[in-house]
């Protein structure tokens, strides 16, 4: 039994007449511990589903497990307590709280969470411990998304679950999140996807799987991933 | 306009309908409450006077103490100024229905006024003629108005009665000891209409001259009704009055004058009419003393009687059965007394009937036996007279016969002495048929002669016997006839026997019949007076026990009747004895019961629109303007889209005018409607109770309305235009992304640092937040404080209205006496003051009483222009007025005396006329020239009304006279005051009834009728306040929605991200709505503390000059708002947190900002 498991899962917006399968019969696994790519075009359904893993949204149809529990079923209470205790989530435009310093925002997340890990020691880690005390609106994009990294893996989560996190920034930048998130599967053991339309990126995937209209087109097993540093786009 | 940017403007709104709905909502409200209040006043007077021209009401009154002769109104009517006069009468009686008295409220009897009603004139204005002298219409409120003499109209407000008027009912007048039959025809009405008279404009009914002295009602019946020859009043309308606002300066100068003029012509009219007067009523009180006494001998022959069939009765209660006992004996006898004679009648009537048949068989024989001699009669009369016949034969022959033998026998035996010649001679005259015989005889012959002679003896003989013998057969057939004729008698006989038989015997039956009748009746005649000698004993047992009483009633009713001819000669008697002291009372319009007070009402509430309103205004204004900044505000990158679209400035500007101008338009428009036409009613509702005026007269007030209107309009668009300008001068591209963070975002806590690191993160991030935004918060704190204030001080304005009566007249207040009883003038009574005093402080009920003098002036002082109407009150003894009225200095405390050296001012007068203690204070005198000095010795509190009290002393040296005590304050025992109010007020009512029956006391005035009074005409106010909380309460309400809404919609992305992160929903709440609460207390802090000079300020304007409004807000009010305001919000917060529930993550976060 893996980790994540999709079992036939379903999504429908009704638009007036016409009914549109954002999600139309997905059906993957991710092992613990994986780092796990997902790809696809625009409007394939990627975000759907990461959305539905991180319990943000929820299924018409089908059974998502994570870690054995069908969350799939849970109701709104125990879907709170899932992201706030299981669930680290990273946006592509970070969406920190634009009045609190970085620290702070890190310890928003602390604080609810019962095995947080130390707000200030997860900031040093992403290496900002000179901006402990700025405000969003003081850091880069670059630094703003570390924040929000910081944010997700503060909280000690077994999953990690970030939608384009390198699409507003730049190539270096943008590697070093991904080493960020990398780093966090390999020393944390959390089990981590990211969206995103870079196929480049796949290499270092322990997992690929690639969405084309609302199905999983193809997954792709990496026995051998190259590090990030390697990987050049 | 392109039709996108149109489309755009719409879809807008629609997107933001609540900011939109909430900017039209509070414009709505700010104006509704501003052009309200402002137009409540001017409303009211507008009403009166649009009521007052429409009924014609007077506008002045004349009313005469010895009434009013067609000569006065005749000299009325020639006084400059006037236009017409109605002369008019009226007479005061107690009120019955069924029989039974009406009782007041307050457990007195019900006193009505009765007032004449001219039918001509009715007639004429009901044919649309609008005819100046036919003043004071009633409106008629339901029915129809009186075509007979008998009908009336009766007053529309019974509120102080406890029956229910309603159309066909009968009333029945009746006087208070006072035969009303001097003034009235009749004294049964019938009810065909109820109105309202322009003479009273509030429930307020004024004095009556009877009972406890307190009017209940009037009636109007038609004039000829009025059998007293002379005018109660003289109604009078002021040339060009009503060209002028009856509330106008320029009026109330025109009535004065006229007043003045009227009074100027009344003392030669009154010497005119007492002279008159006393010709006509010396005499006839004179023959009414006769009248009197006799009346009073023939009621005690009455009673006596009366008393004899009480006796009676009693004694047939006790003897009733021996007498029917007795009754019933004598029937019995009677009835068979009756049966015996009837039966003795049926025997006889046998008898006769026996008798009868007797004398018919015995006349059915007679008839046998006389029908065989049909010719009997005849035959008897034939054989009568053959036997007269053979009688006289016989007689004849006899008579012959004898003197045959005479002769013989003296020629037998001749006389001697005589010659045979002269014998012969002799016998030959003697005897002439013998002449031939004897002459032919002598001496010698005489023997031939007698032979002869004895022949003839012998023939004589035989003739003798043939005529007996024929005789004896005539008298045979006679007697034979006569036995037959016998026969016929007795048929005769018979017949006349049987008809008298037969007439007894039917005379006899007819007895019988009449013998029955007669019996019949009589049993029935008996009976009936068995019935009613039964009846009256039962009568006489049920009446013995009430027969006592019903004596004393007739008694009493005797006494009563009386007693009220010894009050008709009483009046009399002083209507004659006062003639001297007789006047004219000139009245204007303000003498009416309850115009005053409907001024003071319209200009207390124009005093309060002074500001109030314009507060309320500005608050709602501001509001609406943050809101709309906001709004323009959180369109930043809607801006940035259209500018990137190419759209210029000016029209994206354009935009958001459009949006500001819709949401204030709008809502000014419908605020000024419901502010004009809806708002002055709710207000004028309450004085409905009080009122009696028609409905409302609502008036579109332009001034206001474009005040409200452009400010509110104005204010809203500026912000727009201001809000949108600085964005709209950045380019397209900047606007599209976040607003750039001010530097420095660190709040000024953090800088204390132990307070900072003692702070919980959660607490860290609230005061951040709070401080995040300082435009804001103070859009918070502000909309917050300022609701807060607004209900604070609508809510103290009430407890400061409030104060007034408390302060004035509740307990250990200015005032704490319990009544005034104005006495009459000593010279009609004949009792002085002092005995009148006396006789008050001997009733058991009175605690304590002095005699007091009280003057109404205009006063001031040389360092103010305007005149105050001040009343200065003389105590008799001025020691005893400080336990009526408290005479002490709000602010310092001290208690004055009345004293030699000056007089005591109340507050107002003494602020209005900016005196101190020291200073001059003047009053002016009727004439208007002369104004009269008096010296501050001290400033005493008082809220109602203005007053100097100077003692007995100073009056006399001030005035130049003594005083004269028209009135006693009464004090009463404080156990009546105890009492629970129904009680109390029955007592009253019997202490001013028991009062007012005296000759020296005129009326009772009970300190709780002027305190009624009082009350009522603050209750608009009161309504107006509190339409104003209410306003503020909704204002609150609006303002904390839209502040929990703009603060969700402006945190939406944060509200999402955390949701991300995990916080349950009572984590979200806290954390939007932490920040809120803080801002909440902080507002509520402000509001509260800004509401007490906000207060003061408003009551200083809104006060008008004779009333001073209490100065503090209840504590109780303070809570009130801060509970208000706190319980709105968490009712806002509770209604936010379903929307915080919904926000979709998924949703929020993919749109970029
Ligand atoms: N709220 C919604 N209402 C209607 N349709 C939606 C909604 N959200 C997503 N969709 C549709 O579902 C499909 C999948 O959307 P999704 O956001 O998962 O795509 P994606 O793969 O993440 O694309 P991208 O790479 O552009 O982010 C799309 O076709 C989209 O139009
Ligand atoms: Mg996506």
């Amino acid at each position: 039994m893996s980790f994540i498991e999709f079992d036939s899962v379903y999504k429908r917006y009704k638009m007036g007449e016409i009914t549109i399968a954002a999600a139309d019969g997905v059906t993957f696994e991710v092992e613990e511990g994986e780092f796990c790519v997902i790809t696809g075009p625009s409007g394939s359904g990627k975000s759907t589903i990461l959305n539905i893993l991180g319990g943000m949204d929820s299924a018409n149809d089908g059974k998502v497990r994570v870690g054995g529990d069908l969350i799939s079923d849970y109701d709104r209470k125990k879907l709170i307590e899932y992201r706030r205790d299981d669930v680290g989530f990273v946006f592509q435009f970070y969406n920190l709280i634009p009045n609190l310093t970085a620290l702070e925002n890190v310890e928003l997340a602390t604080q609810i969470s019962k095995k947080a890990l130390d707000a200030q020691k997860v900031l040093e880690r992403v290496g900002l411990a000179e901006r402990l005390n700025s405000f969003p609106s003081q850091l880069s994009g670059g630094e703003q998304q570390r924040v929000s990294i910081a944010r997700a893996i503060a909280k000690n989560p077994k999953l990690l679950l970030c939608d384009e996190p390198t699409g507003a920034l730049d190539y270096n930048t943008g590697k070093q999140i991904l080493n960020l998130l990398h780093e966090a599967s390999r020393e944390a053991g959390m089990t981590v996807l990211v969206i995103t339309h870079n196929l480049a990126v796949a290499p270092m995937a322990d997992r690929v799987v690639a969405m084309r209209s609302g199905k999983v087109q193809k997954i792709t097993l990496n026995e051998e991933p190259v590090p990030v540093e390697r990987i050049e786009w | 306009m392109t039709k996108a940017l149109f489309k755009d403007i719409v879809r807008s709104i629609w997107r933001t309908k609540n900011r939109f709905i909430t900017i039209f909502l509070i414009a709505a409200l700010g104006l509704a409450v501003f052009s309200g209040i402002k137009a409540t006043a001017p409303d009211l007077k507008d009403t009166a006077d649009n009521y007052f021209l429409k009924q014609n009401l007077m506008d002045i009154n004349v009313i005469s103490t010895i009434g009013l002769s067609e000569n006065d109104i005749d000299n009325i009517g020639k006084v400059s100024g006037v236009q017409a006069v109605m002369p008019a009468k009226f007479a005061d009686a107690f009120l019955e229905i069924d029989g039974k008295k009406v009782i007041d409220v307050e457990g007195a009897q019900y006193s009505c006024r009765a007032m004449s009603l001219d039918m001509d004139m009715l007639k004429q204005w009901q044919d649309g003629v609008n005819d100046a002298e036919f003043m004071n219409r009633v409106r008629l409120v339901e029915g129809v108005y009186p075509k007979n003499e008998d009908e009336c109209l009766i007053d529309h407000s019974d509120i102080t009665s406890t029956h229910r008027f309603k159309i066909g009912d009968i009333i029945n007048l009746v006087g208070d000891h006072e035969n009303l039959g001097n003034k009235l025809k009749r004294s049964e009405y019938k009810i065909v209409g109820i109105v309202n008279s322009p003479l009273y404009v509030s429930v307020e009914r004024g004095n009556a001259l009877i009972g406890s002295g307190k009017l209940g009602n009037y009636i109007y019946i038609p004039a000829t009704n009025f059998v007293m020859d002379y005018y109660t009043n003289a109604f009078v309308s002021v040339a060009g009055a009503f060209s002028y606002s009856a509330f106008s300066k320029q009026y109330k100068a025109d009535i004065a004058e006229v007043v003045e003029n009227i009074e100027a012509v009344s003392e030669k009219a009154l010497q005119e009419r007492s002279a008159d007067l006393w010709l006509e009523y010396s005499p006839k009180v004179v023959k009414g003393e006769e009248e009197y006494a006799a009346k009073k001998l023939e009621a005690e022959e009455k009673l006596a009687e009366a008393r004899q069939q009480v006796k009676e009765v009693k004694y047939y209660a006790e003897h009733g059965e021996e007498e029917l006992a007795a009754k019933k004996a004598e029937y019995e006898a009677s009835l068979s007394q009756a049966q015996r004679e009837i039966y003795s009648g049926k025997s006889q009537y046998n008898a006769g009937l026996a008798e009868y048949n007797k004398k018919l068989a015995e006349y059915n024989a007679a008839k046998a036996m006389a029908d065989k001699y049909p010719n009997a009669r005849e035959d008897y009369k034939k054989a009568g007279e053959e036997l007269d016949k053979a009688k006289a034969d016989i007689d004849r022959a006899e008579r012959s016969l004898g003197r045959i033998q005479k002769l013989l026998d003296q020629l037998k035996n001749p006389d001697s002495s005589e010659t045979i010649n002269t014998i012969l001679v002799n016998l030959a005259k003697e005897y002439p048929e013998y002449k031939d015989i004897l002459e032919h005889t002598g001496a010698e012959t005489i023997p031939n002669a007698i032979v002869t002679l004895e022949v003839a003896t012998i023939t004589g003989e035989a003739q003798l016997n043939v005529a007996k013998s024929a005789y004896d057969q005539n008298k045979l057939a006679y007697d034979l006839a006569g036995e037959q004729i016998k026969s016929l008698d007795k048929l005769k006989d018979a017949e006349v026997q049987l008809a008298e038989a037969k007439a007894k015997l039917q005379a006899g039956s007819s007895d019988i019949a009449i013998g029955e009748i007669t019996l019949d009746m009589k049993q029935m005649e008996l009976q009936y007076e068995l019935a009613i000698a039964e009846e009256k004993l039962a009568q006489a047992k049920a009446n013995v026990a009430t027969v006592d009483k019903q004596y004393a009633q007739a008694e009493a009713d005797a006494l009563l009747q009386l007693q009220n001819a010894r009050y008709d000669l009483d009046t009399g008697r002083k209507m004659l004895d006062s003639l001297d002291t007789a006047m004219w009372h000139v009245e204007n319009r303000e003498s009416l019961p309850g115009n005053l007070e409907y001024e003071r009402s319209a200009d207390n509430m124009d005093a309060f629109a002074a500001v109030f309103p314009v507060f309320f205004f500005f608050i709602a204004a501001a509001v609406c303007l943050s809101t709309m900044t906001r709004m323009v505000k959180e369109e930043r990158t809607q801006m940035g889209t259209l500018k990137a679209l190419g759209y210029s400035s000016q029209v994206i500007a354009i935009k958001y005018l459009v949006y500001a101008f819709l949401a204030s338009a709008l809502g000014s428009v419908l605020g000024i409607y419901l502010g004009f036409y809806w708002f002055p009613r709710v207000i004028y509702e309450a004085y409905s109770i009080m009122f009696t005026t028609p409905d409302l007269v609502l008036v579109f007030r332009w001034k206001y309305a474009l005040i409200g209107f452009f400010v509110m309009l104005l204010s809203v668009m500026s912000a727009a235009l201001l809000a949108a300008r600085k964005d709209l001068m950045t380019d397209a591209a900047r606007l599209m992304r976040p607003v750039a963070p001010k530097k420095g975002k660190r709040v000024f806590l953090e800088k204390v640092g132990f307070v900072w690191k003692r702070l919980n993160f959660d607490s860290k991030v609230t005061v951040r937040n709070m401080m995040r935004n300082k435009r804001r918060l103070a859009m918070t704190v502000i909309g917050i404080a300022g609701c807060t204030s607004l209900i604070v001080v609508g809510m103290g304005i009430d407890d400061s209205i409030t104060a007034i009566s408390a302060n004035q007249f509740g307990e250990n207040a200015v005032m704490t006496y319990d009544a005034q009883v104005v006495l009459n003038d000593k010279l009609v009574s004949g009792i002085s003051e002092e005995e009148s005093l006396k006789a008050l402080e001997s009733d058991a009920r009175v605690d304590t009483a002095v005699l007091t003098n009280m003057q109404s002036f205009k006063g001031g002082s040389v360092r103010e222009e305007e005149l105050l109407p001040v009343s200065i009150i003389v105590p008799q003894e001025s020691d005893k007025l400080s336990n009526f009225i408290s005479l002490k200095n709000r602010e310092t405390g001290e208690v004055f005396k009345l004293g030699d050296e000056g007089v005591l001012v109340t507050e107002k007068f003494a602020e209005h006329s900016k005196s101190k203690v020291g200073d001059k204070v003047f009053v002016q005198l009727d004439d208007k020239t002369t104004q009269i000095e008096m010296t501050v010795a001290g400033i005493v509190e008082n809220y109602a009304f203005h007053y100097i009290y100077m003692s007995e002393a100073v009056y006399e040296s001030t005035f130049g006279s003594l005083p004269v005590y028209s009135f006693a304050t009464v004090k009463l025992l404080p156990n009546i005051n105890a009492m629970d109010a129904a009680q109390r007020d029955s007592e009253r009512s019997k202490l001013a009834a028991d009062l007012m029956k005296r000759d020296d006391v005129s009326v009772v005035v009970y300190m709780e009728q002027a305190v009624d009074a009082f009350n009522g005409v603050l209750s608009g106010l009161d309504t107006l306040t509190r339409v104003f909380v209410v306003g503020s309460v909704i204002l609150a309400l609006l303002v904390l929605y839209n502040l929990a809404n703009i603060n969700i919609n402006e945190r939406i992305r944060d509200i999402a991200s955390i949701k991300v992160l995990g916080f349950y929903d009572r984590e979200v709440v806290s954390y939007i709505f932490k920040e809120s609460i803080y801002l909440t207390l902080i507002g509520i802090a402000f509001g509260l503390l800004a509401a007490i000079p906000l207060h003061l300020f408003v009551i200083k304007i809104a006060e008008v000059n004779i009333l001073m409004y209490g100065r503090s807000i209840d504590l109780s009010s303070y809570i009130f708002a801060a509970g208000v305001i706190i319980v709105f919000s968490v009712l806002v917060a509770v209604l936010m947190s379903f929307k915080l529930k919904k926000v979709d993550m998924v949703e929020t976060l993919k749109v970029v900002e």
